[in-house]
This record gives structure tokens, C-alpha cells and sequence, in this order.
């Protein structure tokens, strides 16, 4: 009977119940064990606690406001950036994109450290400025204020928005949207007819990686808003709560708050996506002709230029100069300028070298397994019809919805032997956090790029009798390559300078680049951490340079 | 701990003793707790030796039975109140918490004296501070004052827009970005700002100096007892306690000479808030309320 059982299983069985059932051990259960100890009886009066406190309301309000202004500001930035280096004949597509692209690769709160730089309502260099030339007796921007936080985080998070746009547009079939123009619409009517209805699944994905990025941010909203008394979920949680006695458990009751509310979005996410499956690619993969923009041109370029430089290279530049001071509060001079520092991050400090190769082995490998699990998962989401499958993916976003420091802790009392596995201390209770955190990015992705499959490829496979792995391997991965390589590079690039699990899951030989920047500017000082930064942006966008080179511009951001 | 003087140290400790492989995990002390915490709650726990600012956190592993009490010998010129009656910890070195002003903003003479002054309309808006949530000395440095001031004095504080945010270095970087242009602050960060160029002097507050007596202690799970206890000495040896004089700290070690550009021992422990074991053990057991009141008057 159990034998008979087990053949009727085949080989594709054997292949995704297995990886359902690994994410759900290493992504699910660790978050379910907490939430499990936060209602066991001698804890669940914590929620009462949580529920009755006036504050804590608040700051699901600021929380939920927060999410809303910046997704609003990552649409408006990423959307129609991701349309014009796409769609149209602008010079240097492959440069812009790749210079849009830098934000998605550098840590929010050290962008958020150079706002904090340019924008303070003290002695903030832009404010000084306009002060100085428009004489204004106070200062024109309030960076301390929920609108700040939202400008930082929209500065960097509409990079969600504009890859996952670009992606989609990438393929989709152009010959859709000329046949529209054809027909007669504008090029405007075409766009909302045809073009955005199509990169909905994208951009909803999109929208929901940013809104959740967003809930569960800690950086930005306490170097910005914490200032101010104004206080989001995150750091309501870390101030209110965590700390040594027994802090955990209540922190976590908390978390399933948060939790719930990343979940609420993405319960909502997929209702609204729920009948509107578009088929969009049926083996044919074109370009199109690009729209010329004509006497568009040079206005478009200027604009370009300028939001570049406001959003990227003013912080960027920040950052920079920041590590060749001698003085972090005097302006760059001649006798303020010292290599100082960069004597002391890469030659004086033992772990700077250590710390980069470590977070390149664990990215790598974190990407790595995040694409191959993820896109045989985003194949039970989209291709099967498993009655749980929407569970399965439903619980591999949660640690994705959760604060980083409560997937550390579940994770901690998960693996660290009492349960079974033990991996605490070693590089691969870090490998398992990136990657279940980030896992939904590269499920999301695929299972997108899926949804634009028809099925009637792989049935063609099937008929001509290839097996199932055959027909995986052979016609779904050949299409899905430039989104499983894209989603490798999402994954790799906030893992490598992960922070908030990473400080609280390195070991004694595991410390990589996020905690060595943190810990220099917590416990060092501001241009040490600037020195640092500038190493990660340099190291990063060569490796990115160098991989376009050899693929030809094919991937890399 | 310091990351740059734990590698400066890390070196020494190996050459004094080559047979022990050494793994040093270093991090902020409220980072080490909270790691600790977790590997308590996982009971996995993995540390042999614990170095941290925290005072408090001793007394609560002492009281959960986790340390291995060692009185070292080179311990016997600390005064008998920087130690645990039982010689489950002692304390390795004193980091003091004092002010800081910036003076390319204020002349020495318009810097305020006191901490008391600090509530003055003279300074609205002017001075920033650690969180005692986020950084262990800011939260001894609140339990101090505040057991001094009584919270009437952090009410002001806040009716005068004192900004409390982040650890010392936070306050280093407001200060020196010129966005506060006073700050309460660790001396040893100051002293190593200031040897760096940097435009920070410390005030000593005539009402006192806060005193961060830190300890060293041994984990009883520790397999290597006696390794551990060499480390130990090694650490109060004057050796060990150059490297705690070098990272701009306090020996408590009264014949140990002073951090360069510091003011002595004597000096300061004149000026100090008193500390004392019943007043670490009345924190001890309220840090929770203490925490809980500021943030009521802090950050609501």
C-alpha cells in the first residue's frame, strides 16, 4: 500500500514537497515557535498590555502612514523612470539604469546619515545654503518629521519599484502595445490600456516589497523621526520593549503585530490580483521599437540629471567627503583633508578584509539558495494546484514581513540545539536568515514572470515526453533566466550589507561588512564608518560593473 | 568594548599566551546582552569570559547563578566598593560619563558648570544626550541623576528640549556636525575625539561625575576555568590595565596613572555621584521602571 504510494510520487513530487517543506522549517517554523511562546499562558497578557497603551496606536498610525507616503513616492520615482529608460530612445539607457540602480545597493541608514548631514534644521548644509541665498531667517526643511523618514526611504526603496517595472516591461510582448497604436489610441491610452494593466502583477509586487520594507524599517525611522518623539512600530518595539529582562517574549508579541500587518497587505495584494492573470510572452522575446522622444530629448536628459543627482549622488557625495575629514562638522578643506582614516579601515583594522569576504561568501550563497528554492516554490504558486500552496508562500513571507532583529531571535532559539539543529556560531545560521528573509523577493519575482508563461509551453514539452525536470530545466528556466539572475542580484545586494539580523547572529569569526559598519559608527566614529561606506559603494558597483562586462550588459543592476 | 583596542590588546594577550586560542566577540554592551539573552533563552549559552559597561547585567546573571566567582590577585587595591561582595565580578575599569561642549559654538567660560544648569531656558533647545534605551552608559548616567535630581529633572529637561537619542557616539557626531552645540557624554570618547582634532572639551560638572564602574566576570558553563581565570588576571594586571588607560578609561586600580589629557582619579572620584553595591542592587531592580519613566517623559 505505502509502496504503491510512494511510486505514484514522481520525481517533480519529490522535488517541490521537498523545497515547500524546507522553507517552512528554516523561514516558518522559527516565527511560529515565537509566536507560539508569546501566547502561551504566562505570556499572553503582554498583548493586553500592547492593546491597551495609547502609543502603541500611535505608532501603528505613524507606521501606517509612513508605508503610505513612501510606496506614494516610490510609484511616482520608480514607475515612470523605469517607462522612460525602457521605453523610449534615451542615450545611455544601460548607464541611467545602472545609476538608478545604486540605491537598491546601499544601506538606508547610511543614506540616511548623509541626509541627516545635508538637511538638519541646525547646521544641515542645504538648509545653511538656501538660508544663505534665499535669506530666510529658519531653515527650509525639517528632516526630523515623518515626511524626511518618508524621503529617505523613498529615495531608496523606488528602486523596488523601478527594477520590478523594468523587469516586466522587459517581458513584455511590444508587439501588444503596437498593436494598440496601430488601432489608433495614443501613446498615453496605449500605456494605461495595454502597458500598465500588464506590469500590474509586477508593480503590485513591487508596491507590496516596499510597503513591508517600509513597516519594518528601523534605521531611518530613528536616526529621523525618533528625534522628534514621533515613533513607527520598529522603534516602538525597540524602545518600549526589548531589553534584557525577558524583553524577547514581549518584543515578540509586538512582532506579531507588525507580522499581521505586513500580511494584512499582502492578504490584500493577492485578492486584488486574484483574476486578473495575464498571458503576455509566448516564446518570443522582443525589444520592440523604442518611442522617440524627439524634442522631448534634452528636457527628459536634464530631468534625469537632476533627480540622479538630488537622490543619488548629493548622498552619495555626502558619504564621500565625510571620510576624507579630519573634522566630521568642518567643510572640506586643505587642512581638514586626511587619508587618516583609510589607513585605519584598511590596514590598522584586521577585520575589514575579513568582514568583506565573508559577507560575499554569505550573500552569495544566500542568493543562491533563495533563487533555486524560491523559484520551484514560486512554481507550486503559480503552476499547481495544491489546495496549501497559498499558504506555503503566504508563510515564506512572513519572515520578509517580520522586524530583522525577531527573525534573529527565532531563529537563534530554533537552531541552536534544542530543537534539533544546531547552527549557532556557524556562517549558516546567517546564510538561513538572508535567506529566508529575502526568499519572497526572488518567489515574488519569478512567480510574476511565471504568471506572463502560458502553460502551453511546458504541455508542448510534456507531449513530446520529456519529464518534468526535462521540461523545467529545458524550456521554463531557459525563459525565467534574466528574472532568476535579476532576483539573484535583489537577494545579493541587501544581504551583503545586511545589519539588523547579522549583529544579532555573528559569532566571533563570522562578522561581516553590516556589523563592521555599524559598530564604527555606533562605537568609532562618523568618518571611520564614511570610509567604510564609501569602501562598500566602490567594491559593489565594480563587482556590478565587471559582471555587465563579461555578460555583455546582460545582468548586473 | 572598543573595537580598535581589542585588536590593539588581542596581539598582547596572544604573545602572554600562546597555548590559548583565543575568540574575541566584540560589540556595544546592550548588543552583548541582548545576543546573551538569546542564547540564555535558547540555552546556549557561549561565552566564557563577559566584558561589558553594563554594571546591572552582572548582578542579574549573578542572580540567575551563571557566573564563577575569582577574586584575582591583583585585584586587592580596588577599592572594596567597585567589587561583588562574593567576587562573582569586579570592576576592570571606570568609564565616567560627563559634558561636552563644542567650541567652535561656546567659549569656556559661557560652557555650563553643572548638570543641574542644564534645565536653565539658557540652554532650550542646546544639549543632546544618549538614550538610556539604546546605550548601557546613558542608562546608568539617567539612573544616577535621576536618583540624585529626582525626575522633576528630566520633566525640565524635556520642557527644554533636550534631545536624547542614540549612544555616545551620536552625541559625539550632533556635536561635532554642530547641530547641538552641548552634549552628556562618555570622557573617553571625548579624549578620543579631541586626540583626533576634534573641536569637543569636556566639562567635569562640579554636582558630579558619573561613574560607569564596568566588571569582567567568568561564565560558570566555561570549560576552561582555569584559562579563563589567567585571562582574568592578565586583564587587572597593569598590563592589562594600560590598554583600559590607552582606550581613555579609568583604572579603578588607584596606582594606575590616568588617561593623557585627563584629569586624575582622585579628582574625579571627588566629584563623583557616590557609587556603592546597595545603590547598583536599588538600580538593578528598577532599571525596568527607570527605563519605563524616562521614556514617559522623554519620548511621549
Amino acid at each position: 500500500m505505502l509502496r504503491s504510494c510512494l511510486n505514484r510520487l514522481k520525481t517533480e513530487h519529490w522535488i517541490l514537497g521537498g523545497s515547500a517543506l524546507l522553507l517552512l522549517y528554516f523561514a516558518a517554523f522559527p516565527l511560529l515557535l515565537l509566536i507560539f511562546k508569546s501566547i502561551s499562558p504566562e505570556h499572553i497578557q503582554n498583548y493586553a498590555l500592547i492593546v491597551s497603551k495609547k502609543s502603541n496606536w500611535i505608532s501603528l498610525l505613524n507606521t501606517l502612514s509612513l508605508c503610505i507616503t513612501t510606496t506614494a513616492l516610490t510609484i511616482i520615482i520608480g514607475l515612470p523612470l523605469a517607462w522612460l529608460l525602457y521605453k523610449t530612445d534615451i542615450p545611455q539607457k544601460n548607464l541611467w539604469k545602472s545609476l538608478f540602480s545604486i540605491p537598491y545597493i546601499i544601506p538606508p541608514y547610511v543614506g540616511a546619515i548623509a541626509w541627516l548631514k545635508l538637511l538638519n534644521p541646525t547646521s544641515g548644509s542645504l538648509n545653511l545654503f538656501f538660508m544663505k541665498y534665499l535669506h530666510l531667517n529658519s531653515a527650509p526643511f525639517q528632516i526630523y518629521s515623518l515626511g524626511g523618514a518618508a524621503m529617505v526611504l523613498g529615495f531608496f526603496f523606488y528602486s523596488f519599484i523601478f527594477l520590478a517595472c523594468y523587469n516586466a516591461l522587459q517581458k513584455m510582448d511590444p508587439s501588444l502595445e503596437e498593436a494598440a497604436l496601430m488601432c489608433g489610441s495614443n501613446r498615453w491610452q496605449a500605456f494605461k490600456d495595454i502597458t500598465l494593466p500588464l506590469i500590474l502583477p509586477a508593480l503590485m509586487s513591487g508596491i507590496i516589497l516596499v510597503f513591508i520594507a517600509t513597516a519594518t524599517a528601523f534605521g531611518v525611522p530613528a536616526l529621523l523621526m525618533m528625534p522628534q518623539r514621533l515613533f513607527v512600530l520598529t522603534t516602538r518595539i525597540y524602545t518600549d520593549v526589548l531589553n534584557y529582562s525577558g524583553g524577547i517574549l514581549k518584543a515578540s508579541s509586538l512582532s506579531v503585530i507588525l507580522m499581521i500587518f505586513g500580511l494584512t497587505g499582502l492578504w490584500a495584494s493577492s485578492l486584488f490580483l486574484k483574476n486578473k492573470r495575464f498571458t503576455t510572452l509566448s516564446g518570443k522575446y522582443a525589444r520592440g521599437e523604442p518611442l522617440s522622444l524627439q524634442k522631448w530629448k534634452w528636457p527628459c536628459i536634464i530631468f534625469l540629471i537632476g533627480v540622479w543627482g538630488i537622490m543619488v549622488f548629493l548622498p552619495l557625495i555626502t558619504i564621500v567627503i565625510s571620510s576624507f575629514l579630519k573634522i566630521y562638522g568642518e567643510p572640506l578643506s586643505f587642512s581638514n583633508f586626511s587619508f587618516q582614516k583609510y589607513r585605519y579601515v584598511l590596514f590598522e583594522l584586521a577585520t575589514t578584509q575579513k568582514s568583506f569576504l565573508n559577507s560575499f561568501l554569505f550573500a552569495t550563497l544566500a542568493s543562491l539558495i533563495s533563487v533555486i528554492l524560491g523559484a520551484l516554490v514560486a512554481y507550486v504558486k503559480v503552476k499547481t494546484h495544491i489546495k496549501s500552496r497559498h499558504w506555503i508562500t503566504f508563510l515564506a513571507t512572513l519572515p520578509y514581513a517580520t522586524p530583522g532583529t525577531v527573525v534573529a531571535i527565532g531563529l537563534i532559539i530554533a537552531f541552536s540545539g534544542s530543537h534539533g539543529l544546531n547552527l549557532y556560531n556557524t556562517f549558516w545560521i546567517l546564510i538561513v536568515a538572508y535567506s529566508v528573509k529575502y526568499i519572497s523577493f526572488a518567489i515574488q519575482n519569478t512567480a510574476a514572470a511565471l504568471e506572463q508563461i502560458d502553460s502551453t509551453l511546458e504541455e508542448s514539452g510534456r507531449m513530446c515526453g520529456a519529464s518534468w525536470l526535462k521540461v523545467f530545466a529545458t524550456i521554463l528556466v531557459p525563459i525565467l533566466k534574466p528574472t532568476l539572475i535579476a532576483s539573484f542580484f535583489l537577494i545579493f545586494m541587501p544581504t551583503f550589507c545586511e545589519l539588523t539580523m547579522s549583529i544579532l547572529l555573528v559569532g566571533p569569526k563570522t562578522e561581516t561588512v553590516g556589523t563592521l559598519l555599524f559598530n564604527l559608527q555606533s562605537y568609532d566614529d562618523p568618518q571611520s564608518a564614511a570610509v567604510l561606506a564609501t569602501l562598500i559603494i566602490c567594491v559593489i558597483l565594480t563587482a556590478n560593473f565587471m559582471v555587465k562586462k563579461i555578460t555583455r550588459g546582460a545582468y548586473g543592476v | 568594548m572598543y573595537k580598535d583596542m581589542i585588536e590593539m590588546m588581542k596581539e598582547d594577550v596572544q604573545k602572554n599566551f600562546p597555548d590559548m586560542k583565543i575568540q574575541w566577540f566584540q560589540s556595544g554592551s546592550e548588543k552583548v546582552a541582548a545576543k546573551i539573552s538569546a542564547e540564555l533563552e535558547a540555552n546556549n549559552l557561549q561565552a566564557d569570559v563577559l566584558m561589558t559597561s553594563d554594571p546591572f547585567f552582572y548582578i542579574d546573571l549573578k542572580n540567575k547563578g551563571l557566573l564563577l566567582p575569582y577574586e584575582s590577585p591583583h585585584t586587592k587595591n580596588i577599592p572594596i566598593y567597585l567589587k561583588d561582595a562574593d567576587n562573582y565580578f569586579s570592576t576592570q575599569r571606570v568609564p565616567v560619563v560627563v559634558m561636552a561642549y563644542n567650541r567652535t559654538l561656546l567659549k569656556p567660560d559661557d560652557a555650563p558648570k553643572t548638570f543641574k544648569e542644564l534645565t536653565d531656558g539658557k540652554w532650550k533647545g542646546k544639549v543632546v544626550m544618549a538614550s538610556p534605551l539604546e546605550s548601557g552608559t546613558a542608562f546608568t548616567a539617567v539612573a544616577t541623576l535621576s536618583t540624585k535630581y529626582g525626575w522633576d529633572f528630566f520633566k525640565k529637561l524635556r520642557e527644554n528640549q533636550t534631545l536624547s537619542t542614540g549612544g555616545n557616539s551620536a552625541v559625539r557626531q550632533k556635536l561635532e556636525s554642530k547641530e547641538y552645540p552641548v552634549g552628556i557624554m562618555l570622557l573617553e570618547n571625548i579624549l578620543q575625539a579631541q586626540s583626533q582634532g576634534s573641536p569637543l572639551e569636556p566639562i567635569y560638572p562640579e554636582d558630579g561625575v558619573i561613574l560607569v564602574p564596568s566588571p569582567v566576570a567568568i561564565f560558570k558553563r566555561t570549560r576552561f576555568p582555569e584559562e579563563a581565570k589567567q585571562l582574568i588576571d592578565y586583564l587587572f594586571s597593569e598590563t592589562g590595565q594600560r590598554w583600559m588607560i590607552k582606550a581613555n578609561m579609568y583604572s579603578p586600580n588607584p596606582m594606575i596613572p590616568p588617561p593623557d589629557n585627563a584629569k586624575t582619579f582622585n579628582f574625579v572620584l571627588k566629584k563623583a555621584f557616590p557609587w556603592n553595591p546597595e545603590f547598583a542592587q536599588t538600580v538593578f531592580k528598577d532599571h525596568q521602571t527607570i527605563k519605563d519613566t524616562f521614556a514617559k517623559i522623554m519620548f511621549e
